[in-house]
């Protein structure tokens, strides 16, 4: 009896295009699901904008301007440029923590292929803005640290090769464990129930998950809040200067 | 009056575990990868596990100065 | 003793032993950041920051002992 297998993805309806395998999952349909969640909202909230806000204003507002002082106040100057995307970030982050956690559904940064592809996308954005603000050479400058001497900076090249790359797999690595630990977790403490055969056992594991659900609603926002710091930090340190 | 410490302040040191960690298997991955495209092993894995280490303790470095 | 049986074995042993020597180093760690805070209150932002810091490498530390627990429990 395997108990893990609850934690694969089940192919809803298998799909080929020109052979890549693009089979729709419960991954996908729950990615779908998050990104329509996060689309509603904001159109219900800035349907009818009041300077007094309702109650859901107020929750979007409380967490927008969150964004915009505490993460991206990190960025010196554009900041309005950077702002639409780590809130769109921030969002589709926590959407998908918090639809893990309802029974039935599975969270889609549960799943290493999506944390990884949106850690890709913040890499690439990373790069791509610390390209465009330095230019090609000053690009390449930014790996020689600084207040070194110059043949030891020389041989710290591929040091700073490895930081920077190793910034992304551990925004990845960090949100996949943290969701998947919850759910295997919780997993584990269901298949109690089945290993022991019997209804004695049944306090242990309901008192346990609900336990374990509190702290996975907590770490859903922490992490969710993480990420999109981290990202803001990084595109910082590369947009920085002059 | 110290100046009011932020949650984004001691937030770069809090998840900087996790990144010195990434570091080091990152850099055993990449020397893991070079033992199998030149051939030398087990020295390649040997060095990516030393560079892996030193980026990590580099970025605890900055990070320390600040 | 089957491989198999040995491995999860040292998986479990292994990540149980990191784990209590990291949650004992970063107790006693905490606790003498919190004499210290204690002590001076107004080096309490100094204090914090740099136990931030070293709760990060002891952290570190035990994370290595988690990634060769995984491959121990899923490779073999």
């Amino acid at each position: 009896m395997n108990v893990l297998e609850h934690l694969n993805q089940t192919v809803v309806y298998p799909l080929q295009v020109g052979g890549i395998d693009l089979s729709i999952t419960n991954g996908v349909i729950s990615m779908w699901l998050a990104v329509l969640l996060v689309t509603l909202f904001f159109l219900l909230v800035s349907r009818r904008l009041k300077p007094v806000p309702g109650k859901l204003q107020n929750v979007a507002e409380v967490l927008v301007l969150f964004l915009r002082d505490e993460v991206a106040g990190q960025i010196e100057h554009d900041r309005e440029v950077w702002l639409p995307f780590l809130i769109t970030l921030f969002f589709f982050i926590l959407a998908s923590n918090l639809i893990g956690l309802v029974p039935g559904y599975s969270s889609a940064t549960s799943n290493i292929n999506v944390t990884a592809a949106l850690a890709l996308i913040v890499f690439f954005t990373v790069q791509g803005a610390g390209l465009v603000k330095h230019g090609f050479l000053g690009y390449l400058k930014s790996f020689l640290p600084e207040g070194v001497p110059l043949p030891i900076a020389i041989f710290m090249i591929p040091i700073e090769i490895v930081s920077t790359l190793a910034k992304p797999f551990s925004l990845a690595i960090r949100l996949f464990a943290n969701m998947f630990a919850g759910h295997a977790v919780m997993l584990m403490l269901l298949s109690l129930i089945f290993f022991f055969k019997s209804y004695l056992i049944l306090p242990l594991p309901v008192l346990g998950n609900t336990m374990i659900l509190a702290f996975e609603l907590f770490v859903a926002f922490i992490q969710a809040f993480i990420f999109t710091y981290l990202s803001s930090l990084y595109i910082a340190t590369a947009v920085e200067g002059h | 009056m110290p100046p009011e410490l932020r949650p984004a302040d001691w937030l770069k040191g809090a998840t900087l575990g996790v990144e010195m960690a990434a570091a080091v298997f990152l850099g055993a991955w990449i020397g893991y990868l070079a033992d199998g495209w030149w051939r030398c092993t087990p020295w390649g894995l040997v060095l990516g596990v030393v560079v892996g280490a030193t980026a990590g303790f580099w970025m605890a470095y900055k990070l320390a100065i600040k | 003793m089957d491989p198999k049986v040995a491995a999860y074995l040292a998986a479990g042993f292994g990540m149980s032993g990191a784990a209590c020597g990291t949650a004992i180093g970063i107790g006693w760690l905490a606790s003498k950041a919190m004499d210290g805070m204690a002590r001076q209150p107004e080096a309490s932002n100094n204090i914090r920051t740099s136990m931030i810091l070293a709760i990060a490498f002891v952290e570190a530390i035990a994370l290595y002992a988690l990634v060769v627990c995984l491959i121990l429990a899923t490779k073999v």
